[in-house]
C-alpha cells in the first residue's frame, strides 16, 4: 500500500484516545493527532500512543482541526490520507479497506457510509432524523447522491487533498467537503463502515441544535472571500 | 459629528469605494436634514410614514443591522485568518512519536 496516513482530530478525549491509536497503529505506522486545544492530556497521550502529534493554540473546531492534520500529512509525503474519529466509534479494518481502495488509483476520494449495509449501532433516533434531514439537504445544495454526509471517516488521494482547503472550523466543515468535492469535480464513491455509538461517544455528539449553526455557518460563509 | 463622519468617508475611499460614497452620502444627507428638518416629514408622507421622526428612526434600524452584519462578517474574516497563524505554529511545533517535550 502507498504511503498512508491517519488523521485524527482530537478535542478532550483523554479517555479513549489511547486506545485508538493503539488500535490504529497496528494497521497505520503513520498517525498525526491534532489536539485541538485540550485540557486533559489528549495530545500527550496520543504520542504515547505512536502518533504524532500537533497542537492547537487555540480551540478552533473539528474542521480546522482536521484541515491542519491533512496539511501536515501532506508535509510528509502522504499519498493517501484517511480522516478517522478521535472518540472510538469508527472501526480500524474499514479504514484499512478504504486505504486498499483509494491505493487502486481509480477515485479520488472514499467516503464512509453507515447506511450503506446499515451498519450502526446504537444510534439514538433523534440522530437518526438528524441525519436524515442532514442527507436531504446536502443532496439539495452540493448535488451529491451521497447516503451519508455527516461520517467523519474519509480517504483523500494526495491529489484530492492538495485541491480540498476546509475553512469551516466546526462542524459544517461536512457538508463543506461535499460541496468542494462537487466543485472541484472530484471523483468519489461510498464505502460501508461500521460506526458504535457507545455511552461515551453519544455523550459528546452533536446536539440537535448544532444542525441551525452548521446551516447558518454555511451561509454566512458562502457572502464573503 | 456629520463632519467627522464625512472625513472618516474619505480616509475610506483607499480601502472600499462602496462603503466611502455610502458613509459620505449619509452624511451629506444628514447634513441637509439637520439644516432643514421639515423635509423628513415630507419624505416620511411620500412614503406611507406617519412622522419624519419615525422615518429617521427606520433608516437607523436599517443602517444598525447593516452595521452590525458587516461588523460580523469581518470577525468571520479575522477567524479564519487566525487559523491559519494557528495552525502554521502547530505544523512547525509538530511532535514526533515519543518525544519528551
Amino acid at each position: 500500500m502507498k504511503n498512508v496516513w491517519l488523521v485524527i482530530a482530537a478535542y478532550n478525549e483523554a479517555t479513549v484516545i489511547g486506545d485508538v491509536v493503539l488500535g490504529a497503529h497496528r494497521q497505520f505506522p503513520n498517525i498525526v493527532v491534532v489536539d485541538d486545544c485540550s485540557s486533559d492530556g489528549s495530545g500527550d497521550i496520543a504520542r504515547k500512543g505512536g502518533a504524532h502529534v500537533l497542537r492547537h493554540a487555540a480551540n478552533l473546531g473539528q474542521g480546522a482541526a482536521l484541515q491542519t492534520g491533512i496539511t501536515y500529512a501532506l508535509l510528509k509525503g502522504a499519498e493517501i490520507i484517511v480522516t478517522f474519529d478521535a472518540d472510538g466509534q469508527h472501526r480500524v479494518e474499514d479504514a484499512v479497506a478504504m486505504a486498499k481502495s483509494a491505493s487502486a488509483g481509480d477515485v479520488d476520494v472514499i467516503l464512509g457510509s453507515r447506511f450503506i449495509l446499515a451498519r450502526s449501532f446504537g444510534m439514538p433516533p433523534a440522530k437518526r432524523l438528524l441525519l436524515g434531514v442532514a442527507t436531504l439537504y446536502t443532496r439539495l445544495t452540493s448535488g451529491l447522491s451521497v447516503t451519508d454526509t455527516h461520517n467523519g471517516l474519509r480517504c483523500f488521494t494526495r491529489q484530492a487533498a492538495l485541491r480540498l482547503d476546509i475553512r469551516q472550523n466546526r462542524m459544517a466543515h461536512a457538508s463543506e467537503i461535499l460541496t468542494q468535492i462537487k466543485e472541484l469535480g472530484l471523483s468519489y464513491r461510498e464505502m460501508p463502515c461500521t460506526v458504535e455509538y457507545t455511552a461515551y461517544s453519544r455523550a459528546k455528539g452533536q446536539r440537535m441544535c448544532g444542525a441551525f449553526r452548521i446551516v447558518l455557518d454555511l451561509a454566512l460563509r458562502s457572502m464573503h472571500r | 459629528m456629520l463632519l467627522t463622519l464625512f472625513a472618516y468617508a474619505l480616509s475610506q475611499a483607499s480601502k472600499s469605494w462602496v462603503a466611502a460614497y455610502a458613509i459620505a452620502l449619509c452624511s451629506l444627507v444628514g447634513g441637509v436634514l439637520v439644516w432643514a428638518p421639515e423635509i423628513t416629514n415630507w419624505i416620511a408622507h411620500k412614503l406611507g410614514v406617519g412622522r419624519g421622526s419615525d422615518l429617521l428612526f427606520y433608516l437607523f434600524i436599517v443602517m444598525m443591522f447593516s452595521t452590525v452584519f458587516n461588523l460580523h462578517m469581518r470577525i468571520r474574516q479575522q477567524n479564519e485568518i487566525l487559523t491559519r497563524v494557528v495552525r502554521d505554529i502547530a505544523v512547525k511545533n509538530a511532535l514526533d512519536p515519543g518525544d519528551s517535550k
